[in-house]
């Protein structure tokens, strides 16, 4: 009798899920409406990792998203994070930087139903990888220029937190600008090796100022920070980097780099949602709105920033030929 | 080559050395404490985090950078005694609670920060100490704005070098600690509190470090970020071994491993064509050639090894 009472019991679960199975085979499995953001850095960095925080804000306030965000990821961890994200049913896998494409590549075949957007790399397969770069090397050359224009010393430091492909193209561009519109300036270049160390950032600029710049550009996230303490109190003019940096040196403001999280993320997961990301590279600068320059700050004369709109022009209108990155 | 040589003579790098050297060296002079007394000093990053947090928001909310160093000795004395208790009372093992509690340093500075200021702002800043001429000093040609123009908390770091010979080396107290780091049941037998020492030892080398680490936020730039100290506590804990765990020893190599910072930056601003990464492992470099032709090294004996008084340890 009690192994009657077994039989049936088995039998009967085997053949529910036997229906169960057949019955939602057809059916696609309906992805939740949540996106991850992996970042490698602090959410607050002031930067390129807040700016893609604050995109992932926007997707959630404007489209609803249920949002989760993986902060200071180390490169081993890349792969395990980006399965668990998606074994537990999320859409969107938002990877914010250059480094993270061999782990997409890697994790975006195991599920193709997710879809992976690689924010500031390239990584992109045709289906369900999708890359956003930013225009490389635009800004670096509108940059170069003015600091080109208003440097009086003829020697303008460029420092970079790390020596990665599109900070390089930045700075090749800026160099070839720098050559175009004031032959005699040299650009002197340093990195600092790390995405955090502001001490560090404000050192290396007090190195160049004592080597005699006038001018400093700084693409460094949070090392910005420092390379503003040092030029602050003396007469050396300061571009910043991803954000409107005024408020860190307003006396030596000269203009910074603005990259904006929110039109592109919302743009791209608005794509996404009407089915129309299919696997691309897609590339932002200028003309999309993706980068701008802040507003110029009040050490910077009228007849340049008249020339530096022009250059701003010419490079939406695509008159000027850019060096594009290397090793990417 | 010219050009570089006229970079080592300069004033600007001279001072830059001595800056970036002063957490550095106050840091690891207070490793010293613990290392003597036998307690593993690699949890001093995370000792210095704290103390960069604290000291920032002890000035920002007080308006006074003094506050903020009081604040900051405070909170690396604190985490110290969290340290002190895993690997003294409860034995645990010392690397892996050094490594567990700079992780729990980075997030807690994290999380404190965040809920004290949020994510959407961009600059906080706090009062700073500024740098203070010592009268007639500074004005010795090229040694003076050299050596007599820094922020206080940076001639501290130098002045602390002759305190901490004389107290190892010259008071009772000094020879107890260094006992217990060498040979702990040894020192119990005529009577030295071994477990209190080394509490005593770990928490001198925490409120160091976080004095240290506030030089960072509220002297040198007076704003706090997330992982503001870069690995400087472990450069500190490499300055100790390297220093051979004498005072002198491991001040000049803390003066040594800050100069090769500087120089490396100097070196890239001169536009030389050395790959930057080759100039950034240059300190570390330096390091390992001077290791290796510097001879035997000697912690102390029970460096790293809990004290059991039943003597299974």
């Amino acid at each position: 009798m009690k192994r009657f009472a077994v039989v049936t019991l088995v039998l009967a679960l085997a053949l529910t899920t036997l229906v169960a199975g057949c019955s939602t085979k057809p059916k696609e499995k309906v992805l939740a409406k949540k996106a991850a953001l992996i970042l490698s850095g602090p959410v607050n960095d002031g930067g390129w990792n807040q700016n893609a925080y604050e995109g992932l804000q926007a997707i959630k306030d404007k489209d609803g998203f249920e949002v989760a965000v993986s902060e200071n990821v180390a490169q081993a961890d890349q792969v395990n994070l980006m399965r668990n994200y998606a074994n537990q049913g999320f859409k969107y896998i938002i990877a914010n930087g250059f480094e993270y494409g061999d782990a997409i590549k890697t994790v975006a075949a195991e599920f193709p139903k997710v879809t992976f957007i690689q924010l500031g790399g390239i990584e992109h397969n045709g289906a369900n990888a999708n890359a956003m770069l930013f225009k490389s090397g635009e800004a670096g050359y509108a940059v170069g220029a003015i600091a080109a224009m208003m440097t009086k010393t003829n020697k303008i430091g460029w420092i970079g937190a790390m020596d990665i492909p599109s900070i390089r193209a930045d700075e090749d561009n800026a160099i070839a600008a720098v050559k175009v519109f004031n032959p005699k300036a040299k650009v002197i270049d340093a990195y600092v090796g790390s995405w955090t160390d502001i001490a560090k950032g404000k050192e290396a600029a007090l190195a160049q100022i004592a080597q005699g710049c006038d001018i400093i550009i700084a693409n460094g996230d949070a090392v910005n920070h420092g390379v503003a303490e040092a030029v602050k109190g003396t007469k050396v003019g300061f571009i910043g980097w991803s954000r409107d940096q005024t408020a860190l040196a307003p006396d030596n403001f000269i203009t910074s780099v603005v990259q904006s999280g929110a039109p592109i993320l919302l743009d791209l997961v608005g794509k996404g949602e009407a089915g129309q990301l299919k696997g691309d590279l897609y590339v932002m600068g200028l003309v999309e709105g993706a980068q701008t320059l802040a507003p110029y700050g009040k050490i910077v004369p009228q007849d340049i920033q008249t020339k530096a709109n022009q250059v701003l022009k010419d490079l939406k209108d695509n008159k000027i030929t850019l060096i594009p990155p290397k090793g990417s | 080559m010219t050009s570089l040589l006229k970079v080592l003579l300069s004033v600007d790098f001279g001072y830059a050395s001595i800056r970036m050297a002063s957490p550095l060296i106050l840091a690891a002079l207070g490793g010293i404490f613990s290392e003597r007394a036998g307690v593993l000093s690699l949890g001093l990053e995370g000792m210095m985090l704290s103390g960069a947090l604290a000291g920032f928001l002890g000035s920002f909310y007080s308006g006074s950078p003094w506050v903020g160093v009081v604040y900051a000795g405070l909170a690396g004395g604190a985490v110290a005694v969290i340290y002190a208790a895993a690997c003294i009372t409860f034995k645990a093992n010392q690397v892996v609670a050094a490594v567990g509690l700079n992780i729990l340093a980075q997030g807690i500075t994290g999380l404190v920060f965040r809920g004290a200021f949020g994510i959407t702002q961009d600059l906080h800043q706090a009062p700073a100490f500024q740098p203070v001429a010592i009268p007639v000093l500074s004005k010795i040609p090229v040694l003076g704005p050299m050596l007599f123009n820094h922020e206080l908390l940076v001639y501290a770091a130098f002045l602390l070098l002759p305190v901490v010979v004389f107290v190892l080396y010259r008071t009772t107290w000094g020879l107890k600690l260094r006992s217990v780091g060498e040979n702990p049941l040894a020192a119990d037998t005529v009577g030295v509190n071994v477990t209190r020492m080394r509490y005593t030892g770990v928490v001198i080398s925490g409120i160091l470090a976080g004095i240290a680490g506030s030089l960072l936020s509220i002297a040198f730039i007076n704003t706090f970020i997330e992982n503001i100290t870069a690995g400087r506590g472990f450069v500190a804990f490499a300055a100790v071994i390297f220093g051979k765990w004498t005072p002198i020893g491991v001040f000049l190599s803390a003066l040594l491993f800050g100069a090769a910072d500087a120089l490396q930056l100097r070196i890239q601003a001169l536009g030389l064509p050395i790959p930057y990464q080759l100039m950034l492992l240059f300190p570390y470099l330096l390091a390992l050639i001077a290791l290796v032709f510097s001879g035997r090294s000697q912690s102390p004996a029970s460096l790293g090894s809990p004290y059991d008084k039943s003597g299974r340890s």
